[in-house]
């Protein structure tokens, strides 16, 4: 068998040696007859004449030889392939829409799952990456979804972990944690990270420049140090030495020890600039300080539920271990039900966007079969018309087997060159793809077109070539040699109609499901549009984020004097109509929530208040906002520098407590046993400022200074968010003259985060729109297929039947009779489709319900408006062939014959 | 040319190839002289079917070809038998005893 294939292989491959050699052997056994003949005492011109003779026709034995060692599969393929090619040159017509189908069908795909592969099965850019977990406690009594690492766990699993390499935590990133560099011409505002030491050295990557932290780097009171990553050393240092010199980060001089590599990146973090040692300090740790995230490296071998029993271990000697925080007791801890919650790395770096990446991989999926069907329906309708060339091929002695390779090998060609076309599409369809990617997608600088993805193109395009190949090889494939019944029958065959007509039923139903996918996206895009989010104009919203260091400002009570001057400054500003500031503007994702005590409540045994979304405001901010105040007065600056127990509150928390928001006004709030009362003043609209398709929060608005609040003396916001109304927000030309405005007070704050409100808004809706989009071409393609598909069908059918209407038409029927019979086909087929459409896309949509907001999977008024769309547009691609049978003259038809 | 020349049946090529072959690697010139010798000039294999045939005996794998020098130094082509081919003539010459005793059973019986 093997030398077998060698032998074939070696006559292909080596076809000139192999010739050449049964030349040589040939010619060695005629030189050897000769000279036998001439030893026995012939002359040479006799032995050379009687050799001849008995030789008989060189060329023949040959032939001969040629037959003997046979055709193999792969010389057929050859030929067949170089057969393929000539006879697609020469159909371009058909060609050209074939190939320009397969490559919108199979572009689409390779660009999806190029994003599919990149964000969901590569494994992460880091050595034996999948040691790394996620390491995370959760309070599963209180609220399984709060999730988090605190100091005190980080140091006991430290010290006493059996699963772990290492383990490092980090501070969350995105909030508060940007940072100060000044010392150069101008301040900025830097992405920064804090870690403790493990946490980049378990990433396992190296330094280009100095080394990563050390436990010295990390230790309360060591000198301060402070890494870079490669983009903010080019960008700032353009990549001269800077290990060992010093910066000013927030006011403090710190030693640059490093710099990380190009291709590290800490989880998805891309806009990192700087990473700072976290400095815990082990003796002033107390319980229950959730806010950083864990990472850990695994121990070779060990698997996560080994790994979560170790931390379960050690979650109790954890409470034994350290004190409590002053008004909360270790019972209550307990009480929580502290759970590890480790996963792997990746899922925590992927998140919740696998459901939606396979929900449109499926979307293009369906478009993919769709054009198969299209292909695969144009093959046909070519096929039966090259009967006459199957039929002489058949007669001429071809197996069934080798009209049926034939026909596959036309069809690979034609899907494998539309394969390297569709390539072509995805790298360009790939390109928009990553810029309209919701900011929630991660590790988008990670897709790319890699070997995976060849493969994976590669695959579907042969994929491709059996469905649509395998329909006509094995209908053709057994032509029998029969020239007749080829083109002059009355109508075409039933039998063939059938196949058409099922390829066509199927891709509307194909067409259906993802005009209904995309039907339900728009109306829950709509549905998010028209709930009011609490503020309005956000347009017109310009915002920007500021922080004030202790280095400028010591003195806490003095930051709000310098935020109000800001305030004022920018107010003051032409074409601004008002301005305030804010912890958090609606929609950024900043999130600082606390359990909230309402006086005079009585509250159950040991348990706590809910949790509230706690905003520092200035006065005029949500004035400014365009939030109603519905009870009571918004806060003045009195409020923030007498530091008057004063708060407001939004309406929904109001209504849960009090019957009407006046009712709130005068009650009484506060956050720890240790704090001082508040007093309701006013009661202000919800705010959606989770996004529109989350609930509006419960929020309580604080002035920017407190006393005695959280426990601690003093309260001020260094960190703020600005909101300047203007119809000008937006402008390059706003934003110089509100920089100019704030440097005129310090000149050494830099401006970060500089959005209109808008940008969040839309940023909220991000992955909505970008599923709508998605579906949106999805479907686009789907329609645009499916009615071409439709199109043809009848087109072809009319060619067929020109002689019968011409007929018909002959015998007196009504040019309305004929458009009749004609539509009554498509409409046939079309209704078989839509049944099975919705058949179909009522189970199929449940698994978009997850992205609905307002709208349920089997929404009447979807159905009721793309079915019947889908119809008309369906009877147009119809109409338009029908109406060509009309004009058919009886007497041309007939001259056909 | 004394001995009367018998046209060789259907089938037998293969087998008077294999056997030839099975006393060692010969090129394709000296199979027919070496058949024809041993037959007593009563068989001689026409080159125009000793080709095709020893082609067709390689594809099969049953001889397997190599480039060697002959007698005379030219560069010629010796085939041998392989394995399979060693079985191959085993049952090629069971298949002809069986069959030239059963004709010959035929003949015989009156």
């Amino acid at each position: 068998m093997f030398s077998d294939l060698c032998f074939r292989l070696r006559s292909v491959f080596r076809r000139e040696t192999a010739e050449r050699e049964l030349d040589d052997e040939l010619r060695f056994h005629y030189g050897q007859q000769i000279e036998k003949y001439v030893a026995s005492g012939m002359s040479r011109e006799e032995a050379e004449r009687r050799t001849r003779l008995a030789f008989g026709g060189l060329d023949q034995i040959k032939e001969e030889c040629r037959d003997a060692r046979g055709i193999s599969l792969i010389e057929i393929v050859l030929y067949d392939t170089r057969f393929a090619l000539r006879t697609l040159r020469k159909s371009l017509g058909f060609t050209t829409v074939a190939l320009l189908t397969l490559a919108l069908g199979i572009g689409a795909n390779t660009a999806i799952f190029s994003v599919l592969h990149s964000v969901l099965f590569k494994a992460l850019p880091y050595p034996h990456a999948e040691e790394l977990v996620s390491v995370e406690i959760s309070p599963v009594a209180l609220d399984p979804s709060l999730r988090g690492m605190a100091p005190e766990d980080y140091f006991i699993f430290r010290e006493q972990g059996r699963t772990f390499q290492d383990i490092g935590i980090y501070a969350e990133t995105d909030s508060d944690r940007d940072v100060n560099v000044t010392g150069y011409a101008e301040p900025e505002r830097v992405h920064a990270l804090y870690v403790t030491d493990g946490a980049i050295s378990i990433l396992g990557i190296p330094p280009v420049a100095g080394r990563v932290f050390s436990p010295s780097d990390d230790s309360p009171g060591a000198p301060p140090t402070v890494l870079l990553t490669y983009a903010y050393w080019q960008r700032k240092f353009g990549g001269r030495p800077v290990v060992e010199k010093t910066m000013v980060v927030d006011g403090r001089v710190r030693e640059i020890i490093g710099v990380l590599p190009e291709n590290f990146h800490f989880l998805d973090d891309r806009d990192l600039g700087l990473i700072l040692p976290l400095q815990l300090d082990r003796n002033k740790t107390l319980l229950g300080n959730f806010s950083y995230f864990g990472i850990a490296r695994l121990r070779p071998g060990i698997t996560l539920a080994q790994a979560n029993a170790d931390v379960a271990r050690m979650l109790p000697i954890t409470l034994s271990t350290f004190p409590p925080p002053s008004g909360l007791s270790v019972d209550f801890f307990q009480q929580s039900h502290l759970s590890p919650s480790l996963f792997p790395l990746k899922q925590d770096v992927v998140g919740r966007v696998g459901t939606l990446l396979w929900v449109l991989t499926g979307g293009i999926g369906i478009v993919l079969l769709i054009a198969c069907a299209n292909v695969a329906n144009l093959l046909l309708v070519r096929t039966e018309s090259r009967h006459q060339e199957l039929a002489l091929r058949a007669a001429l002695g071809a197996t069934r087997r080798r009209i049926a390779i034939q026909l596959l090998i036309e069809s690979t060609v034609l899907a494998l060159l539309g394969g390297i076309l569709g390539l072509v599409f995805a790298l360009v369809a790939l390109g928009y793809l990553v810029r309209l990617a919701p900011s929630g997608l991660p590790r988008v600088s990670d897709i790319s077109i890699d070997v995976s993805v060849l493969l994976f193109t590669l695959g579907i395009a042969l994929f491709t070539s059996l469905f649509f190949g395998l329909i006509p090889a094995l209908k053709y494939g057994g032509v029998r040699a029969s020239f007749s019944e080829s083109r002059r029958a009355l109508s075409p065959s039933r039998e063939r109609h059938r196949a058409q007509n099922s390829l066509v039923a199927l891709q509307v139903a194909l067409a259906l499901v993802l005009l209904i996918c995309s039907g339900l996206m728009v109306r829950t895009f709509r549905v998010l549009t028209r709930v009011n989010p609490g503020f309005v104009g956000q347009a017109e919203l310009q915002t920007f984020r500021v922080a004030i260091p202790s280095s400028d400002v010591p003195d806490d009570a003095k930051v709000p004097r310098v935020e109000q001057q800001i305030q004022d400054k920018i107010s003051a500003l032409p074409g601004v109509l008002s301005a305030g500031f804010s912890s958090a503007v609606p929609m950024d994702g900043e999130n600082r929530l606390d359990n909230v005590f309402v006086a005079d409540h009585t509250y159950q045994e040991g348990a706590l208040p809910p949790l509230r979304h706690l905003l520092f405001i200035s006065p005029g901010y949500l004035r400014t906002l365009g939030t109603p105040l519905i009870a009571g007065r918004d806060l003045d600056w009195s409020d923030t520098y007498n530091m008057v127990p004063v708060a407001l509150i939004s309406e929904n928390f109001a209504r849960e407590y009090w019957r009407t928001p006046k009712e709130a006004l005068g009650r009484r709030i506060r956050i720890s046993g240790n704090d001082d009362w508040r007093i309701i003043v006013g009661v202000v609209g919800d705010l959606h400022d989770d996004g529109v398709d989350r609930p509006a929060r419960t929020a309580v608005y604080w002035p920017s200074l407190l006393a005695r609040f959280q426990s601690k003396p003093l309260r001020a916001s260094r960190y703020v968010s600005f909101v300047v109304r203007s119809p000008r927000a937006g402008s390059e030309d706003l934003m110089r003259q509100i920089q100019r405005a704030v440097w005129s007070v310090d000149a050494n704050l830099p401006l970060a985060r500089v959005h209109t409100l808008d940008y969040y808004y839309a940023r909220s809706m991000g992955r909505t729109s970008f599923t709508l989009v998605m579906l949106g071409i999805a479907g686009g393609m789907a329609l645009l297929l499916g009615m071409v598909g439709l199109y043809g069908v009848i087109a072809y059918s009319v060619s067929q039947r020109t002689r019968e209407i011409g007929v018909r038409m002959a015998l007196g029927a009504q040019p309305q009779t004929v458009l009749v019979l004609i539509l009554r086909r498509g409409m046939g087929i079309v209704s078989v489709g839509l049944a099975l459409g919705v058949g179909a896309a009522l189970v199929l949509t449940r698994v978009l319900s997850f992205m609905l907001f307002g709208v349920r999977p089997n929404d009447p008024l979807t159905y009721a408006l793309v079915v019947p769309l889908l119809g008309i547009v369906a009877l147009a691609a119809s109409y338009v062939p029908a109406r060509r049978a009309t004009r058919i003259e009886p007497m041309t038809a007939l001259r056909y014959e | 040319m004394a001995a009367q020349r018998i046209e060789l049946p259907q089938g037998t090529l293969d087998l008077l190839i294999l056997r030839t072959l099975s006393l060692g690697a010969l090129h394709g010139w000296a199979i027919s002289e070496r058949v024809q010798q041993i037959s007593s000039d009563a068989l001689q294999i026409q080159q125009g079917s000793l080709y095709p045939a020893l082609h067709r005996l390689e594809r099969h794998g049953w001889i397997k070809a190599r480039w060697g020098t002959s007698e005379n130094n030219r560069r010629a082509k010796y085939y041998e038998l392989t394995k399979s081919g060693r079985q191959q003539l085993e049952i090629e010459k069971d298949a002809w005893t069986r069959l030239t005793i059963a004709v010959s059973q035929v003949l015989e019986t009156t």
